[in-house]
């Protein structure tokens, strides 16, 4: 359990301070000045992107349950410093490298490992890829899915991510890494909107210059307001695991920050990279 | 003009036309709502279709077809469905006359539906090009288009939503959009917009703006497919890949901005037409 | 800020480039500025040159939370193999220190112009770097600042480890460039 308080912690090394939920977009237009505008882009974030992202987490954590652990731990990054050659890097170890999106679809049916059989992830990751119609923002998924899986290897070395690729969206790592926390999909489904809500507040801080204590309070009634979120993100990814269908997993979208997501992965001089 | 071979002549209805396809008439489904299923079939260069009231079918040209909404509507509670199939080779082009107004019906807070299914053969297209959609104050509307593209099919579905008449806030819309190819799901996405709600209207969703538009492409991506955005003050929008072959445009702003945009990323035919 | 990171990269790469493979990961807190000024100055091919985005958190990215700059080494790594890779932060102040888990060696870079009393303060990054680089003394007597008390302070500081003055601009850096060398296994 105490892993979890880990999972949930901003400062887990998973290069989510370079990233702003895509507040930045809207902060550089001027549209955000004052806490109350942070609060209603979770609003219109929370139940649709967040759903969308929370629900496969739910869905990755109930799979992973019930996966093997790995044949095999992966050496995580704790050479010594003067260790300059032969330098071991987690990432690189993984099953496919670039490409993912045609990868993922290819790569069906994962090796069984006895009695158990690893989830077949390649349709999760698709199904998260179609749930997520901007290219940009599917890349930041994968990108954050990789460092995510670095840390994984690293703290939690038995998780069930064989099979996940080198670069899975973020919500399907976030998921096998609460069940290696043993945590639970309701977990999954509360850490993935925890940690959207806490990159959009924490980049207005950063952006703007706003009262941290004042968007500690936003972060606090956006996680309390949006607990039926939370509640039908669990639900609906339990019982896709459940039916082993990725197609029951909601969609839901909102579309001015869709098209500022592209706008932000196209602007020059953004400090975030999302 | 190549000559059509076999199908009912303009303007016939599916009744008296084509008894191989079974017409389902609209029937009640309580509180004075509609269930209805209208059929589309171009297969073998044969077009025949089965209208179901409020949704009639009339063949306006050449591989042309246009959907004519009678009765008004739709109301809360209304169950649409329009199924497209085309053969091997076809193409179909769908529009319709005009305007949809969804209004909020008997009972309020009873969710209306449109779902257009379409299923396409190896090297078939289909262009569905509908006028703009009004979603009155208190309506609640769930349009989908499910797009299922065999390898070598392409189609393009351009739409624009309306939130409100003029003084309407506007109701409540959940547009989903799925298209799969050979198979393989490569796009399920749902649009939630309501103009009657602080957080949907704000800017983590429209940013106020009362209309949004969308161009989807699918089974190509050598038709503008490319990722590309602007905005000016009038409207934002994107183009952006999609994790297969096609892509989707979105817009959002001012109903006639994105009529503008809508027209020139996905006005004239598409290349591969 | 302006001590001359950037232009100790940029004279690094244009020292190395031709006996060594090289790649650059810059982190800017602003712009991919710094990446555009050294491919401006073409001291390595564009694609050998990396920009990172920190999030406004130059410290976290290359200490706390290495993240970002993990993933463009390693994709550097993947791509070209190169012999060194060198980081730039994107910020500086006394406590901006590199994580062992991210960069192997690191050269820390106060400016001359800075203050002469910088290396007598000592710090995380004056005391502990793997080479201290006392840039811009050629600007020493311009702005009264004492480079040789500066080089003695940092001795007294340091620990054994060496300290270099450069003038970037205007002099060769042929001291870092060997202490570089003699840090890469292939070169040495």
């Amino acid at each position: 359990m105490s892993g979890l308080w880990l999972l949930a912690d901003s400062r887990l090394p998973t290069g989510g301070h370079a990233h702003s939920g895509g507040i930045e977009a809207a902060v550089r237009r001027g549209l955000v000045s004052a806490p109350d505008d942070v609060a209603g882009w979770l609003g219109g974030r929370v139940p649709t992107a967040g759903l969308v992202t929370a629900a496969p987490s739910a869905a990755a954590c109930a799979l992973a349950a019930a996966a093997p652990a790995p044949a095999r731990a992966l050496s995580a990054r704790g050479e010594p410093s003067d260790a300059l050659v032969d330098r071991t890097f987690p990432s690189r170890t993984g099953v496919s490298e670039r490409g993912e999106e045609s990868a993922a679809l290819a790569g069906r049916g994962f090796p069984s490992c006895g009695e158990l059989r690893s989830p077949d992830w390649a349709r999760w990751d698709a199904a998260i890829s179609a749930r997520t119609p901007v290219a940009a923002l599917r890349e930041v998924s994968r990108t954050q899915g990789r460092a995510m899986l670095r840390t994984v290897r690293s703290a939690w070395p038995d998780a069930a991510i064989d099979g996940l690729g080198a670069r899975p969206h973020q919500a399907l790592v976030l998921g096998v890494a609460t069940a290696a926390a043993n945590g639970s999909p309701h977990d999954a489904a509360a850490l993935a909107v925890h940690h959207l809500v806490g990159q959009v507040c924490s980049a207005a801080v950063r952006l703007l210059g706003l009262d941290p204590l004042a968007l500690a309070g936003v972060h606090a009634r956006a996680l309390d307001e949006h607990r039926d979120v939370i509640d039908r993100a669990a639900d609906a990814g339990t019982d896709a695991a459940a039916l082993d269908d990725p197609d029951h997993l909601p969609s839901a979208t909102t579309p001015l920050p869709e098209v500022l997501a592209v706008l932000h992965a196209r602007s020059e001089g953004a400090l975030f990279a999302s | 003009m190549t000559p059509v071979v076999g199908g009912p002549a303009a303007g016939r209805s599916a009744a008296e036309s084509s008894p191989a396809v079974d017409t389902t008439a609209g029937s009640a489904v309580g509180g004075g709502a509609v269930e209805a299923t209208a059929r589309l079939r171009l297969v073998d260069g044969r077009l025949t279709w089965a209208s179901a009231p409020p949704i009639v079918l009339r063949r306006t040209g050449h591989r042309r077809v246009h959907l004519v909404a009678v009765g008004g509507g739709p109301l809360g509670g209304d169950r649409l469905r329009l199924e497209v199939e085309l053969g091997p080779g076809e193409r179909l082009s769908l529009h319709s006359a005009a305007a949809t107004v969804v209004q909020p019906g008997r009972d309020p807070g009873r969710t209306a539906s449109m779902a257009v299914t379409a299923s396409l053969a190896t090297g078939s297209a289909l262009d569905w090009r509908p006028e703009p959609t009004v979603v009155c104050d208190a309506a609640a509307w769930e349009p989908s288009v499910r797009l299922d593209l065999a390898d070598g099919a392409r189609a393009r579905v351009v739409e624009q939503l309306v939130l409100g008449r003029s003084g309407q806030v506007g109701g409540r819309c959940a547009s989903t959009m799925r298209a799969a190819v050979g198979g393989t799901p490569i796009l399920a996405t749902t649009t939630v917009l309501d103009g009657a709600d602080a957080a949907l209207i704000g800017l983590g969703g429209t940013g106020g703006a009362r209309s949004v538009g969308s161009v989807l492409v699918v089974g190509t991506d050598s038709d503008r497919c490319d990722e590309d955005a602007g905005e000016d003050g009038e409207v934002t929008w994107a183009r952006s890949p999609l994790a297969g072959p096609g892509a989707l445009t979105t817009a959002v702003g001012s109903t006639r901005a994105v009529a503008a945009l809508l027209a020139r990323e996905g006005g004239a035919q598409p290349p591969w037409w | 800020m302006g001590c001359g990171k950037t232009a100790l990269v940029a004279a690094l790469c244009r020292a190395l480039r031709d006996e060594l493979s090289v790649a650059v990961v810059t982190n800017d807190i602003y712009t991919t500025e710094d990446a555009d000024f050294l491919r401006r100055e073409a001291v390595l091919p564009t694609e050998r040159i990396v920009a990172v985005r920190t999030g406004c958190c130059p410290h976290t990215a290359i200490r706390d939370d290495i993240t970002a700059n993990l993933d463009a080494v390693e994709d550097l790594v993947d791509q070209f193999d190169p012999d060194v890779v060198l980081v730039e932060s994107g910020g500086d102040n006394l406590t901006a220190t590199f994580s062992y888990g991210l960069v192997d060696r690191q050269i820390f870079v106060v400016d001359t112009a800075g203050g002469d009393d910088v290396p007598r303060k000592g710090g995380p990054g004056v005391a502990g770097a793997d080479l201290l680089v006392i840039n811009k003394v050629d600007l020493g007597p311009l702005v009264g600042a004492d480079t040789e008390r500066m080089a003695a302070d940092a001795e007294r500081v340091r620990d054994g480890k060496p300290t270099a003055l450069t003038s970037v601009r205007t002099q060769p850096i042929t001291e870092v460039v060997d202490w570089v060398r003699a840090q890469v296994p292939v070169a040495a």
